[in-house]
């Protein structure tokens, strides 16, 4: 990797976080009602594109393992918990498999 | 930045719920430099910590280098993983107030898990996004310094490749509010994965793509 690689990667990525946080208007309040429902749908769209690759094939059992002892927990609604439940599951699978 | 004067009060427990993410974080950064160290060399490995500030970015970036592609293919895949910055701070302008240039500044410290933790607060979100984004660079600098200098990282990788979707999934949890949130993070999901078996070439914009779907669903219990 080059420096100027470097510099271009971190242009594109401040840029992508600042460009709509600094440069976006206050938002009307309908719009910003259809936001507010974005937050959960997002992280669980993350979770199920790191669990599913391209073409269907899964991650590894442990993962899912990990994923599905995060799941869990969500009552609890708790990252600590989740990150706890998912690491356990994560080990007792890597250790029966 | 327009937030009440009790921002010591709200700077504790901020601190306090973002503190296990941070050890996550750093565990992270252990892996990420490691690798980064042998991939690099020291100084581009800490550099790109101290500029990206992104594990999703920064190991995909480790990996295709290692694979031999080329700046082109790189730039583009950064691309695309960072378009779900463009959703986190849209999503965050109509909570923070204060100038442009302070928004600017704490867009520095957006990324997902101080987002998750500053929308999952609901309330003094400046703080909250400046609180644990602070604290996550930190551990993140600690962690690539540590790997770089040659921490363990055995058998870390493995738990790494864990650790984003449950923090993912944990993110989600916290977020979600009530019924409609988690009903709408379950469709999400759903969406995303079934994006991967039928439409494998947009799967890198997937979850936006999914999420401000199931945004525009209207609310079933209003």
């Amino acid at each position: 990797m080059s420096w100027e690689l470097l510099a271009g990667l971190g242009i594109l990525t401040y840029g992508s976080r600042a460009v709509a946080l600094a440069l976006l208007p206050t938002v009307p309040p309908r719009l910003a009602a259809i936001m507010d429902r974005m937050p959960s749908a997002l992280f669980a769209g993350l979770a199920a594109h790191a669990l599913v690759i391209p073409g269907g094939v899964l991650a590894e059992p442990p993962v899912l393992a990990a994923a599905a002892g995060a799941m869990a927990v969500t009552p609890f609604r708790s990252v600590p918990i989740c990150l706890a439940a998912g690491l356990a599951a994560y080990g007792l699978t890597a250790l029966i498999g | 930045m327009t937030e009440p004067a009790d921002t010591a009060s709200v700077l504790r427990p901020s601190l306090l719920a973002a503190a296990p993410l941070a050890a996550a974080i750093g565990v992270f950064g252990i892996v990420y430099g490691a690798a980064g160290a042998v991939e690099f060399g020291a100084p581009l490995t800490i550099a790109m910590s101290l500029v990206v500030f992104s594990g999703a970015v920064q190991f995909a970036v480790l990996g295709l280098l290692a694979g031999g592609a080329g700046a082109a293919a790189v730039l583009v895949t950064v691309l695309a993983l960072n378009a779900r910055n463009l959703v986190l701070g849209a999503v965050l302008r109509s909570r923070l107030g204060g100038t442009r240039w302070q928004r600017a500044g704490m867009a520095w410290f957006l990324v997902d898990e101080s987002f998750g933790l500053a929308v999952a607060a609901r309330k003094h979100t400046a703080t909250v996004l400046l609180a644990s984004g602070v604290l996550f660079y930190a551990a993140w600098q600690v962690g690539t310094v540590l790997g770089v200098l040659g921490a363990q990282a055995v058998g870390l990788e493995g738990v790494a490749s864990a650790v984003f979707p449950v923090l993912f999934i944990g993110l989600a949890a916290i977020t979600a509010g009530g019924r409609d949130g988690v009903t709408r993070a379950i469709a999400a999901g759903l969406l995303v994965a079934g994006s991967a078996f039928l439409v494998p070439d947009l799967h890198a914009f997937a979850p936006i793509i999914a999420a401000v779907l199931v945004a525009l669903l209207p609310r079933r219990d209003g």
